[in-house]
């Protein structure tokens, strides 16, 4: 994790499910507390489950109410993409997670943002 | 009517045994992959369903065991070795087997089925925990329109135990359903992947998924270990409610599963309305939504702002409209009513012969023709011609098939033969989408049976072998196959240890196959492995050894009108590549003539055809070669080579044909021209006529031979190498 400007970037390695879900709910709540938006990094995910996607969600809800914003990078693996297009998070596979907050359904933003 | 059930019975479960095959022997490399244990368990649970539906009673009760086995699997209460997949397997060729015997298996299948079956239970009993004791959570919805409780198979009452089971197996009609998926809440904690299984549901065919997120609490408020999301789908599909549930079979007690047919399978009925739909879902009732209609506004806006359904709701019912459009005009498209049918492959075989009589027929039209000089019958015969070119290609192109389909059989010849020969081999395909005619796939079976025995047995070495030698302990066995003009081009390689081409002289001159002390090139010796009776093994094995099996490729592919090329290099390993022509039913031809007789050379062989001096080619000056576009090339006399009588005209030409990896010419009198050749087999008294292949008849009803090219190019190199040592 590191700081830049008023921006915290997160870089999640590995699956994105239960078994990172509870060090990775913290890490979003520290950095909402602490800083402005937030980043996430997510080339180096290998995998998403529901509470993985769940808690981009509930950070996203949490950073709006804050007036902060998630925004997203990273080429997404093709797999990750479909599972999620499959279970109507997003209305078809993309491969750029830049637009990623702007895609997934019902995607919580700021206020002010909408 | 009952046979041909059966029948389709037996077809079915054909191919899902082989799905099944497939299924295990990546298990096997994948022990843990749900997707697989579900592929199995599915192939497993349809053939039991089937089987007792269509009367085979034996089968449904054997597979009710092995469906059990199964079913621990995919709980995740038994953990897949090789022994249970060994055990598997033999349980799925013993259902091969009674199914063989049209499902009334004789004593010893039935002595095979107990003894199967007692295997089977001794795990299955043993690794048995005892039920959960929650009741499956799912229900089936009376549907709204009209009698689709009855076509669902749902009770009244909508509880699953109440309803008539629908065949789960057979192909259905398509249907839409409304499904609701709820998880429990403590669902994800033991690891269950329930976006995988979202996804495999939407996977049954068309859906649209609406994940209700605004049940995701923030992040302050949320345990994020907990589900907070639930679904709703809207699925068209041809698979039954069953198959819905066979995906949450095992998370049972975690999550509810609600579906609901909506609309009716043949897809004209109406777009419903929003409001309908919204009635439908229970969310208003009709007399709310015939008030807010009378306020002028989007129906939608207006039970949003009165708080009568939230968003979610609403986005869910236009979601539901939005994807039965969508199948609409899917539907409407032409072709797609039916994607696929099953056909009996006696009726395409005969459907290729009345084609191969119409290209006779034609023929004999087109010279009627321009025999008579009418031409408003040479005007309807040109038409007649084009038609019959578009359905000879269009017929063909319905015989072709994938070859994948074969090489998956041989990924089970692999792993039982290394692991008989203690051997650690693996096989990889490539290129299975390659398309060839369905009978030449059939007659590739044995000949690349043998070839990868062969390599199996001979080419890779033991594991102690291969490590001392340097290489990975696993040897690997790679076919692959590619189209190359009018042919096919299939490579067996292994990465085993190579001919050993001393070895090989050396046997054969033992044997007598060659003389002591001729001398012969790299490829030759290879070739002397296709002699009949050869074989460099030290010993008999159950494998090979006896010298039986790759004469038998040669002379199969010889037969297909294909060749047999070798490249072996020692220590590195041996590619095996056969080039077969891409059907054997109708072919592009070189009609030429030798005197009074006619034949015809494959068009696809055919390099260029030459004139050339009699005088140049009558063999007296010693050896028969021409010089061709800068090569020399050894050539032979049809007429001499076939004994047809009469001279050579003063100016015969030379057909230079492509055989054998090399260009050879066929002195001929006279190319006419190209032709559609339908072939016709020739008949047991004339099958070992040497270079000949086949026949077919021409327009004016006279018969032409087909010549084998190989073998003639096979002439022509003893030909070439017998005057070289001559001279």
């Amino acid at each position: 994790m590191e700081n830049a400007r008023l921006q915290t970037v997160l870089e999640i390695h590995g699956s994105l499910g239960i078994e990172s879900v509870r060090e990775l709910a913290s890490g979003f709540s520290r950095a909402i507390r602490e800083t402005g938006d937030i980043h996430v990094v997510l080339s180096n995910i290998s995998d998403i489950e529901l509470t993985g996607i769940q808690l981009l969600y509930a950070a996203a809800k949490e950073a709006a109410m804050a007036g902060k914003r998630i925004t997203f990078s990273g080429i997404l693996d093709s797999r990750i993409t479909i599972k999620l297009a499959s279970a109507g998070f997003l209305k078809e596979p993309l491969t750029d997670a830049a637009d990623l907050h702007k895609r997934l359904a019902g995607f919580p933003v700021p206020e002010e943002a909408k | 009517m009952i046979d041909k059930f059966r029948t389709a019975f037996k077809e079915e479960a054909e191919e899902l045994l082989g799905q099944l095959e497939n299924a295990l022997l990546e298990i096997e490399s994948s022990p843990e992959d749900p997707e697989l244990i579900n592929a199995a368990f599915r192939a497993v649970h349809t053939i039991k369903g089937s089987a007792g539906m269509f009367g085979f009673e034996a089968i449904a009760q054997f597979a009710h065991g092995f469906e059990n086995l199964m079913d621990l699997i995919r709980n995740g209460k038994l953990s897949v070795d090789k022994e249970i997949v060994n055990l598997c397997l033999r349980a799925r060729d013993h259902i091969k087997q009674m199914l063989g015997e049209d499902g009334k298996p004789g004593t010893e299948l039935t002595i095979v089925s107990e003894s199967l079956s007692a295997e089977i239970r001794a795990i299955t009993e043993l690794k048995t925990v005892e039920p959960s004791g929650k009741i499956h959570a799912d229900k089936v919805l009376p549907p709204s329109a009209g009698n689709a409780a009855e076509k669902t198979g749902a009770g009244s009452d909508g509880v699953p135990g109440n309803r008539r089971e629908t065949d789960d197996s057979s192909p259905a009609e398509e249907m839409t359903y409304r499904i609701r998926l709820t998880p429990s809440p403590e669902i994800c904690r033991d690891g269950t992947k329930v976006l995988k299984l979202v996804q495999e549901l939407s996977g049954l065919g068309d859906c649209t998924s609406a994940p209700n997120v605004s049940l995701i609490p923030r992040l302050s408020a949320l345990d994020p270990e907990k589900a907070y999301c639930n679904w709703d789908f809207i699925l068209t599909t041809s698979k039954s409610v069953e198959s819905m549930r066979e995906i949450f079979l095992f998370v049972e007690d975690k999550c509810e599963l609600a579906v609901d047919r909506v609309y009716a399978a043949d897809g004209n009925e109406a777009v419903k309305k929003l409001g309908e739909i919204l009635v439908d879902r229970g969310l208003v009732s009709r007399d709310t939504v015939t008030d807010a209609l009378q306020s002028g506004k989007k129906l939608g806006e207006v039970l949003v702002e009165n708080k009568v359904v939230t968003e979610q709701q609403l986005g869910a019912a236009l979601a539901e409209q939005e994807h039965f459009k969508k199948v609409q005009e899917k539907r409407a498209e032409p072709g797609m009513s039916a994607a696929s049918i099953r056909v009996a492959s006696e009726k395409l075989d005969f459907l290729v012969d009345l084609v191969g009589e119409l290209v006779t027929l034609q023929a004999r039209l087109s010279r009627t023709g321009a025999v008579l000089g009418d031409s408003e019958l040479n005007s309807i015969a040109e038409q007649f011609d084009r038609l019959i070119s578009q359905l000879r290609d269009n017929t063909m192109s319905i015989r072709m098939l994938p070859i994948g389909s074969t090489f998956n059989r041989f990924r089970r010849v692999v792993r039982d033969l290394s692991m008989d020969l203690g051997k650690d081999v693996e096989l990889v395909t490539d290129g299975g989408e390659t398309e060839l005619d369905k009978t030449v796939i059939e007659r590739l079976n044995d000949p690349l049976i043998h070839i990868i025995r062969n390599s199996l047995d001979h080419g890779i070495e033991d594991p102690k072998m291969r490590v001392s030698a340097g290489k990975q302990r696993k040897g690997t066995i790679l076919l692959s196959a590619m189209h190359s003009g009018a042919h096919v081009l299939i490579k067996v390689s292994d990465d085993g240890a190579g001919i050993d081409v001393e070895a090989v002289r050396r046997k054969a001159v033992e044997r007598g196959i060659v003389p002591s002390g001729q001398e012969l090139s790299e490829q030759e010796i290879h070739q002397i492995i296709f002699q009949p009776g050869f074989s460099t093994a030290p010993t008999v094995t159950s494998v090979s050894g006896r010298g039986v099996g790759m004469d038998v490729v040669k002379r199969e592919i010889d037969t297909l009108g294909g060749t047999v090329l070798v490249s072996s290099e020692r220590g590195r390993g041996t590619t095996i590549t056969l080039k077969i022509p891409l059907t054997l039913a109708i072919i592009e031809g070189l009609l030429v003539a030798v005197g009074s007789e006619h034949f015809v050379i494959p068009l696809a062989s055919v390099e260029g055809c030459i004139e050339i001096d009699s005088s140049l080619v009558d063999g007296s000056g010693g050896r028969d070669i021409i010089q061709y576009r800068g090569e020399l090339l050894p050539f032979i006399h049809l007429r001499r080579f076939l004994s047809v009588p009469g001279e050579s005209p003063k100016i015969p030409q030379i057909v230079i044909v492509n055989a054998l990896d090399s260009k050879v010419g066929f002195v001929v009198d006279q190319v006419i021209g190209d032709n559609q050749t339908v072939i016709k087999p020739l008949g047991r008294m004339y099958k070992d006529v040497d270079g000949i292949s086949g026949a077919t008849i021409l327009g004016d009803g006279t018969v032409a031979l087909i010549i084998d090219v190989n073998r003639l190019a096979m002439a022509v190199h003893q030909d070439s190498a017998g005057r070289s040592k001559a001279g």
